[in-house]
């Protein structure tokens, strides 16, 4: 044993005292509904992000702004003689 | 589509993505959007080889095991819209697993309430153990688990990335986010502190 050992011997031997394990099944059932329930509950729609929202947002107060700038200054407009 | 998804072999075919080609980009898209299906399918598809390896990272404890697979699959879900298929799904869920048993390890020695191999008591909690873990151990494999155990955990996790995975250095180097040099590198000394405390072991 004191002897060099191999590559191969050091995966043969990590494999042996390694080998696969699996979680219990309660727990894997319990995980997978919590992840899944996690997911349902996420915000799936881009649109709905603030990130996107604030933008349309700012782009709908501007244009309304910028129409009550218009009518008013149709209206004066149509009001001088 | 989940007989297709099932794990057949979880050592014998290092690195193969268990999704067919054909399906796998439908798989990272709706993975992003995380949608449910596609949810349930990656976690019957890695949930098993994440929880081996994160398993004896931690020194064969499952119920730290348990943790850090619930807390990887979370954080995959979190950050499942910024998956740009760079990487396999499998090395991606790798290396969030990694950070985490790191920030374990990280979080037991800040608290320092005692020392990590006293607190990582193996234990039999798991009902699917595969044949292979129930035959009696030889001195030799007791003395290779010590052994591993006692490595400082980078060295640990290259180990089994290497030699339990098998995993190409590239694929470590993605997970372990240190360049493929480097990760050869520490497999050399890995694999030299690991001779040198077999030699220890069988000598004493």
């Amino acid at each position: 044993m004191a002897g060099f050992i191999s590559e191969g011997e050091i995966r043969e031997l990590l494999k042996s005292v390694c080998p696969p394990v699996a979680p219990s099944s309660e727990f894997k059932d319990q995980l997978l509904q919590d992840l899944t329930r996690g997911a349902e509950g996420a915000p799936r729609r881009h649109w709905r992000q603030p990130r996107f929202l604030v933008p349309i947002a700012a782009t709908l107060i501007s244009v309304a702004i910028g129409y009550g700038i218009w009518l008013g200054q149709a209206a004066q407009a149509t009001l001088t003689p | 589509m989940a007989q297709r998804c099932k794990i057949t072999a979880v050592y014998n075919t290092p690195m193969v993505d268990y999704i067919s080609k054909t399906d796998y980009a439908q798989f990272v898209k709706d993975l992003r959007r995380r949608d449910p299906s596609a949810i349930t399918q990656l976690y019957n598809t890695y949930a098993d080889r994440i929880y081996s390896l994160v398993f004896h990272q931690v020194g064969r404890n499952h119920e730290v095991a348990q943790d850090i697979v619930q807390e990887t699959f979370v954080a995959a879900l979190k950050s499942a819209t910024k998956f740009r298929n760079k990487s396999k799904v499998y090395t991606w869920l790798c290396s969030i697993a990694n950070n985490k048993v790191s920030d374990f390890y990280r979080r037991q020695k800040r608290q320092a309430k005692y020392q990590i191999s006293e607190a990582l008591e193996p234990d039999q909690i798991g009902d699917e153990t595969l044949a292979a873990a129930t035959t009696e151990p030889t001195e030799r494999q007791e003395d290779a688990k010590q052994a591993l155990l006692s490595l400082p955990l980078h060295y640990r996790q290259v180990l089994i990335f290497k030699y339990i995975e098998e995993m190409p250095v590239l694929e470590i180097s993605k997970i372990m986010r240190r360049s493929p040099k480097s990760i050869e590198g520490l497999i050399t000394r890995a694999r030299k502190e690991l001779r040198a405390k077999l030699a220890t072991a069988s000598e004493g």
